[in-house]
């Protein structure tokens, strides 16, 4: 593995047999790479939080229900699991 | 229809942080792309003749746990996960040596429309976890598609033995 930061290009234009080809990205392509990486992290950071509220608030809902009696299957049938 | 397969290419040991196809014919209709992949990190984008704007997505996706949808507009590529990525996933480790497998298909590639492409992905953890995903995605480009891109960010590269096949449907 090389510390070069490497795209695999593969040009229809030319012959098979010499389509494929290991090419350095360019600064543009690896400032897009970065780029791409904190769009992501920031979307999958956004993710997580809604998914940890939809928990919190999933595990609220079924304390709750628990306290009014119902049963634990009848919480899972009303939850649809 | 007709489905030809145009081209399918196999990572080495030179860990590539993209696969790329340039020179896409405007032979046909459709595009569609079916990949066998896994990287060391990060997730997995898709761009059309190497633009970084004007693209939408919806997604949907279950982990066997949870479901999530979500959207995103004016993005720099489609974020689509057609990874398998040794990072943690609701606390379970990807398992060692597994593979994600997708497919991307893309719309009137060479009209001068805006493009509309729809994915599916599947991981397979080997444990209580997998994870499945559906994507809806649009970029606004009207010019033909003649390149396509599979990219790992967030400082991943694909693995060996990573696949991915282009085929054009007619």
């Amino acid at each position: 593995m090389t510390d070069t930061l490497m795209k695999l290009v593969v040009d229809l234009s030319k012959p098979a047999g010499e389509r494929e080809q290991y090419v350095p990205l360019t600064a543009e392509e690896i400032a897009q790479r970065e780029a791409d990486a904190a769009a992501f992290a920031e979307a999958e950071a956004q993710r997580e939080a809604e998914e940890a509220a939809r928990t919190a608030a999933k595990a609220s809902a079924e304390s709750k229900l628990a306290k009014l009696g119902l049963t634990a299957a009848e919480i899972s049938a009303l939850l649809g699991e | 229809m007709t489905m030809t397969l145009v081209s399918t290419v196999t990572v080495g040991t030179d860990s590539p942080t993209q696969i790329e196809w340039t020179g896409i014919p405007a032979t046909g209709k459709d595009l569609l792309i079916l990949v066998s992949t896994r990287a060391s990190n990060g997730n997995g984008n898709v761009t059309l003749n190497a633009s970084s704007s004007s693209y939408s997505y919806e997604s949907l996706y279950g982990s066997g746990s949870t479901v999530y949808a979500g959207y995103g507009s004016g993005s720099s590529s489609l974020f689509i996960d057609f990874l398998h990525e040794p990072r943690d996933f609701n606390g379970s480790d990807n398992t060692t040596s597994h593979f994600s497998n997708s497919q991307i298909y893309i719309a009137n590639y060479a009209g001068s429309d805006a493009k509309n492409l729809s994915t599916e992905s599947a991981m397979e953890f080997n444990s209580t976890e997998s994870y499945l995903s559906m994507n809806a995605g649009k970029w606004t480009g009207t010019n033909a598609v003649t390149s396509v891109q599979l990219k790992v960010s967030g400082g991943g590269t694909f693995n060996q033995y990573s696949s991915a096949s282009l085929y054009i449907i007619s």
